[in-house]
């Protein structure tokens, strides 16, 4: 019971810190689609992205991929993520997207984190059967957004100080007023 | 029985009881006129400006408002029960969970409750309410605000359990209840139990639009002493009186008001106005009833803000893979509903009243109805701080994907066989305003809420003939909640938060 209410405070505490962007998996952080049913070589790629904005350290993308002659789902697929920086410094990764990870189970997802800000060049290589498709897209990457620890902790102490030093400012001059009279 | 109410000085109880007992409600034909002068205490009437102040007061004014709406709601329920079932797709969902949520919390700045004034459920509710020729009067016990606390508890839980906002069909399914529930009280009861006493959506709206610039008031408190008819409340010919049972005279906040100005068309004297007013009034200084539905409805309000906020985190999720796996809770659902209730009526409920004990043993004091007396004393100053995090959480995501409804209509008429706005939709259009510029805007939202808040409580704790400093005995404990809210609510929103319905879909 100590135990569990130690986690409890423990989490609490976590909790109640500012902490840095950590979105973990595609869906925390929003979605937005990039491709929709993007004719690619015998398939049509419907591309979406997310967190919204994506931002350095974090970016999923998913795909689903529907064989354009039937539009049905094509679901055994080799499914390629590559993320390339343009015209700037950064690591280019290519990861093998999958249904594990993607949260509609006929679709494919990869996390592709970019190591830097600004454009990357967002690749998707499918091969199956049917034969191979390809696509891309551009993607701006933000830099995390945060306030920081101190301020987040510092503004709101601050204003409870002020109010608590206005108080002794009105008991101080309420005191000389009425000695005055 | 008829009876009439005398004119002279008026109290709510007596006039209230009128109403209660009055079988057949007879008015006066003798009508005071309005001099000029005697408006000259407002400072801006929005009822009286030229064309728009006419039509607002017109017979049928309301409804130029409300079919609007109506027609949205209606292809909410449409397109959420045939429309593609991707919630950033569907216009229910966007147009609910977006747009709706967006842009109610701006109207309360610019306007006031703009979303009661054209509510769309109160249109079938006026075809009910006539039908309710025998209807009976909303039980006296649940005359108050726990029902609304636990309809809201119950739409935020349902909410993140069903995945509302990711689903068109159940977002469909809840504004069908709405109406249903909406019309079936009306058809039961007399007066307008449903807008005072049950909808969360009302109870949201009449919390927050104590921000609001404008308020009901009346011209002339000279007219209102000579009138007999109080048609503003009863009502008159043919125009209904107010269906929350206001009185025009008597009302100082805007807490329980719809905007729907019957009040203004049903006054002979034309003496009723939509007048502008300082917007932190309410939260600082006006006295609010003390009741302990109330004010615990507008604390809690602020920590479902947080909540709500939460519930869109990384780090809920590991707050419910731990109580699944160190609780051995299982039930996403129980989960959840412990998570909420915890988070957001019984911490809060325990708070305030650790707060007004605190204040009242370190003041010494021993206020007639004790710690309902503090704790209605300084609630109203939770409200500007729950305003702020609530427009720095539906503010984000409407300044994220304010534009999406665009693509969305032209998916549904594209769909639909009609290719007016173009052969494709353009799904790039989506954010309102540049994106960097959101989370400092977030950030200044819930610190400048949180400011206001400190000052209405220091407003309400400077009392005449009391020492400062005692006031600040009292007030601290309340100002430590506000400060550790606030300072939950900037942790929440440095993490990246989940889009809901803007080109996403449901985990």
């Amino acid at each position: 019971m100590k135990h569990r209410l130690l986690t409890v405070m423990l989490l609490l505490t976590l909790l109640s810190l500012p902490l840095a962007a950590d979105a973990s998996g595609p869906g925390t952080g929003g979605r937005r689609v990039r491709l929709d049913d993007y004719p690619s070589g015998p398939y049509l790629l419907r591309a979406v992205t997310s967190p919204t904005p994506p931002r350095q350290g974090d970016f999923n993308v998913e795909v689903r991929i529907l064989d354009a002659d039937t539009r049905e789902v094509v679901t055994e697929a080799l499914v390629m993520i590559r993320i390339d920086p343009v015209d700037h410094e950064g690591t280019p990764l290519e990861k093998e997207a999958n249904h594990a990870y993607a949260p509609l189970p006929e679709e494919y997802a990869a996390h592709v984190p970019p190591d830097t800000t600004g454009l990357w060049l967002v690749s998707i290589k499918v091969e199956s059967e049917f034969g191979v498709g390809e696509a891309s897209f551009y993607q701006d990457i933000a830099a995390q957004n945060s306030i920081g620890g101190a301020l987040s902790v510092g503004l709101p102490f601050a204003g409870l100080l002020l109010l608590v030093l206005f108080f002794f400012w009105l008991q101080r001059n309420s005191k000389q007023a009425s000695l005055s009279k | 029985m008829v009876r009439w109410l005398t004119g002279g000085s008026y109290n709510a109880k007596s006039i209230s009881r009128s109403l209660l007992d009055a079988d057949v409600i007879m008015t006066t034909v003798e009508r005071p006129t309005l001099g000029q002068a005697e408006a000259g205490g407002i400072r801006f009437d929005l009822l009286h400006q030229p064309w728009l102040g006419r039509l607002l007061r017109r017979r049928y004014g309301r409804l130029l408002f409300q079919i609007p709406l109506l027609l949205l709601l209606l292809l909410v329920i449409y397109d959420g029960f045939t429309g593609p079932q991707l919630a950033p797709a569907n216009s229910a969902t966007v147009l609910a969970w977006v747009h709706y949520r967006g842009l109610v919390i701006v109207g309360f700045l610019v306007l006031g409750n703009a979303f009661c004034m054209g509510c769309p459920f109160t249109l079938p509710r006026t075809l009910a309410h006539k039908l309710s020729l025998h209807g009976g009067r909303w039980p006296r016990r649940l005359r108050n605000k726990w029902i609304a606390i636990g309809g809201l508890l119950l739409i935020f839980w349902l909410y993140e359990w069903l995945d509302i906002w990711a689903s068109p069909l159940l977002t469909a399914w809840l504004a069908l209840a709405y109406l249903v529930l909406a019309f079936a009280l009306e058809a039961f009861f007399t007066e307008s139990p449903f807008c005072k006493y049950v909808c969360p959506l009302g109870a949201f709206n009449f919390t927050y639009a104590a921000i609001s610039p404008f308020q009901i008031q009346t011209r002339s408190a000279q007219v209102c002493r000579t009138c007999q008819g109080k048609e503003c409340v009863r009502g008159s010919k043919d125009t209904p009186g107010c269906g929350t049972e206001l009185y025009v005279p008597m009302i100082q906040s805007n807490m329980d008001c719809t905007f729907c100005l019957d009040c203004a068309r049903a006054c002979p004297y034309d003496n009723v106005a939509l007048g502008l007013r300082s917007p932190i009034k309410e939260s600082a200084a006006l006295r609010w009833p003390r009741r302990w539905s109330l004010s615990l409805m507008v604390i809690c309000l602020a920590f479902m803000g947080l909540m709500n906020a939460f519930g869109m985190v990384p780090p809920v999720y590991a707050l419910l893979d731990w109580l699944d796996v160190g609780l051995r809770l299982h039930s996403e659902a129980l989960r959840l509903g412990l998570i909420f209730i915890l988070g957001d009526f019984l911490i809060p409920a325990g708070l305030a009243y650790g707060a007004a004990w605190i204040g009242m043993h370190w003041t010494r004091s021993r206020p007639p109805d004790g710690l309902k007396d503090l704790t209605a004393q300084y609630a109203p100053a939770f409200i500007p701080v729950g305003f702020g995090i609530w427009l720095a959480h539906y503010g984000f995501h409407f300044a994220i994907g304010g534009l999406s409804i665009l693509p969305v209509m032209q998916s549904f008429f594209l769909d639909h066989g009609y290719s007016w706005f173009g052969a494709q939709p353009n799904w790039e259009l989506s954010t309102v305003i540049p994106i960097e510029w959101i989370f400092p805007l977030q950030v200044t939202a819930i610190l400048g809420g949180f400011l206001i808040s400190l000052y209405a409580l220091a407003r309400r704790a400077l009392r005449p003939n009391r020492e400062p400093l005692l006031g600040l005995r009292e007030m601290i404990p309340w100002a430590i909640v506000v400060t550790v809210l606030v300072l939950l609510s900037l942790a929440v929103f440095n993490l990246p938060m989940e889009m809901r319905g803007t080109r996403m879909f449901g985990v």
